[in-house]
């Protein structure tokens, strides 16, 4: 499993680094793989409304009503047509991609088991959609479709009627048609909303929208293909004929050639085996996540720093409990969501290197795995190693760039769980305690283990998030490199340009 | 990069995943039925005669059992599998048993199995055995005329106990 998930890792990695070049970071595809399967659904909902309007719900009637759609009207419920398709199909194709995605990042074990689990009935639930939408058109494939769903439902012991007698020549009744249409217009779309809000209820900053030059570059592919290959039927639908050659959808109607073939004891066996073994996959083999951010309830001031940027939703702002009567709230952790990322801990007002308290650096809220004391012995270390006024410590993320490559005489590193752990005051500290610069350095831009590490860093350093840097410090002394895996030359490059340009 | 090459590749890239969606939306091709074969779907629902006869309880028995249970008869509720065979030109093209469903398999079976055979004229003959006899209860056996692509539809009509091909 790890040497399967380390290759998909360097796949993803390579396609990234290609894609980067190609849309620049904040506009790569791959980034944004949630996002676009969000987009594709609203295209797909939008047209699909629209296509509503002149479709037919009538088993007499449905069929003429999407040819006049797709010949008489093609310049724009012909086009909705088949965007409608083309969406479903692209959808199909993310979906898949964010699945195998998060898999190589490991991404789906631990506390981050839920999306993964809900991510798969998610999954179901669209391919459900797409096939209840083919019956509709009422053409050989529906057809074949039709009897095929009633072959694998017949065949389920638990479900006494038989439903492949629907579907007999002069059986297909308008009643079970509108139950169809009735299903893939309302009654899995529900299903499927439901879901994707599940599936995204254990994060927090939820995005539901790719980037603007994203959602437009893929609204305007698929509506080229719609005007230079529009989605046609096959003819209309006739039980005392059977379907002989079909342009099936493959990314949806898949399962029926391997009914025709193995029949649907095995189809169902396959598809049941698949489903779970994927909804096992977060526990093949389970992961020990670090200990959970701890709150110290004496030293929490109650700023709401860790409760508004962890990405995860772990952390809460309650009334206080300890009688405390300058502030009103204290923070809470809900350990089995806490990913112990630590940036909780850089968004902590009092997480200031500064502040001392006898000897141990105490905050309101630490990592038992990495904590701030620990983090600045590691800091006073690194900073009394340093040789020469160019001297330069580097804050990397430990899913980053391989910063050992870095390390030299002048050139000090410090490895975080996540750049985003990084109080700004650090930055100062690390300045006004003898070194020329400072760099902080994690996970490719856009693509933060952790979700939000590159982004929260982005915003602390601008200064449009608290905590704010103090304004002595001199910003020009400070380097942020966004460098993953595999970009080691980028960040050594970056850095020797770094020292020469701005410390010289 | 320029910005023109990148565009340049933008593009390419939008016409490679559109290239994928088109191609997988409706190729390859699937081949449900050779051009020269004709499809002989066989879907009914139909009760089969109980395995074993009712009989007589004797007043012994009737004693043994409590009052409100002491039916003169003595009727076992399961039934008999169902046994179909079908035949072309002589040549048995298929046959298949099907159990009685539900916990006392008491129910009616439901029939459903499907075949293709070369299109052409055939002598097609059917046979369905609902009880627990020796040979056949029921046969139907026609001269058809299959049309490449054809559906034939058999069936069994319960008020008249015969097949019916559509």
């Amino acid at each position: 499993m790890e040497m399967i998930r380390r290759a998909g890792n360097w796949l993803f990695l390579v396609m990234e680094k290609q894609l980067n070049a190609i849309f620049g970071n904040e506009n790569n595809p791959l980034y944004h793989l949630g996002t676009l399967s969000f987009f594709f659904f609203w295209v797909i909902l939008g047209s699909g409304i629209y296509l509503f309007v002149p479709f037919e719900t009538s088993v007499a009637h449905a069929y003429q009503s999407v040819e006049y759609m797709t010949h008489q009207q093609w310049w724009l419920a012909g086009i909705m047509r088949s965007l409608h398709r083309y969406a479903s199909d692209a959808v199909v194709i993310t979906i898949f991609l964010h699945l195998l995605r998060e898999f190589s990042r490991d991404r789906y074990r631990g506390v981050r088991w839920f999306s993964w689990f809900t991510g798969i009935p998610t999954l179901w639930l669209v391919v459900l959609l797409g096939i209840s939408g083919y019956w509709l058109v009422w053409d050989m494939l529906a057809q074949y479709v039709a009897l095929g769903t009633a072959e694998l439902v017949d065949w389920l012991p638990l479900i006494p009627s038989s439903m492949i007698l629907n579907f007999l020549d002069g059986q297909v009744s308008d009643r079970f048609f509108t139950l169809m249409a009735f299903l893939h217009l309302l009654g899995i779309p529900i299903g499927l909303v439901f879901m994707t809000w599940t599936h995204v209820s254990r994060i927090s900053h939820v995005k539901v929208m790719p980037p603007r030059v994203l959602a437009i570059g893929s609204m305007l592919a698929l509506l080229v293909l719609s005007l230079l290959k529009p989605a046609i039927s096959h003819e209309a639908a006739d039980l005392s004929k059977a379907p002989m050659t079909l342009h099936i959808d493959w990314f949806y109607l898949n399962i029926y050639p391997f009914i025709d073939r193995f029949g649907p004891a095995l189809g169902w066996a396959f598809s049941a085996g698949v489903t779970l073994l994927f909804l096992l996959f977060p526990w093949l083999p389970t992961r020990k996540d670090p200990p959970p951010a701890q709150v110290v309830l004496a030293n929490c001031n109650g700023c709401g720093g860790c409760a508004r940027d962890c990405p995860f939703g772990a952390a809460s702002m309650q009334p206080r409990s300890d009688g405390r009567r300058n502030t009103l709230f204290e923070s809470v952790i809900d350990p089995s969501l806490c990913t112990a990322c630590g940036i909780c801990l850089g968004a902590c007002t009092t997480a200031n290197p500064f502040r001392l308290r006898g000897e141990t650096l105490t905050v309101g809220i630490d990592m038992p795995g990495y904590t701030l004391d620990r983090m600045r012995q590691e800091t006073d270390r690194a900073l009394q190693g340093l040789i020469g006024e160019r001297g330069v410590l580097v804050f990397g993320c430990q899913r980053g760039a391989d910063l050992e490559q870095l390390c030299a005489a002048d050139t000090a590193v410090v490895r975080l769980p996540c750049a985003g752990m990084i109080h700004p005051s650090f930055l100062d500290y690390v300045l006004r305690n003898g070194a020329g610069g400072v760099v902080v350095t994690g996970c490719r831009e856009g693509d933060c283990y952790f979700r939000l590490g590159n982004w929260l860093v982005e915003e602390r350093m601008a200064g449009s998030r608290e905590p704010h840097m103090h304004k002595r410090v001199e910003r020009e002394r400070i380097l942020v490199v966004w460098a993953g895996s595999g970009d080691e030359a980028l960040l050594q490059g970056k850095v020797a340009a770094f020292r020469q340009e701005r410390l010289g | 990069m320029k910005s023109a090459f990148r565009y340049l590749l933008q593009a390419l890239f939008y016409t490679a995943f559109c290239g994928v969606i088109y191609y997988f939306s409706t190729a390859p091709r699937y081949q449900y039925l050779e051009a020269d074969k004709s499809e002989i779907m066989v879907a009914f629902k139909h009760p089969t005669k109980r395995k074993a006869v009712c009989h007589e309880r004797t007043a012994e028995e009737l004693q043994k059992l409590p009052p409100n249970m002491r039916r003169p008869q003595d009727c076992p509720r399961e039934r008999a599998p169902l046994a179909m065979r079908f035949s072309l030109d002589g040549q048995i093209v298929a046959q298949k048993t099907f159990q009685s469903p539900g916990i006392h398999q008491d129910g009616a079976v439901f029939v459903y199995a499907k075949f293709f055979i070369p299109a052409g004229d055939h002598r097609f003959k059917v046979e369905m055995r609902d009880s627990m006899q020796e040979g056949f209860d029921f046969t139907l056996e026609q001269p058809i005329s299959f049309k490449p692509g054809q559906m034939l539809l058999v069936s069994f009509d319960e008020n008249s106990d015969t097949f019916t091909l559509k």
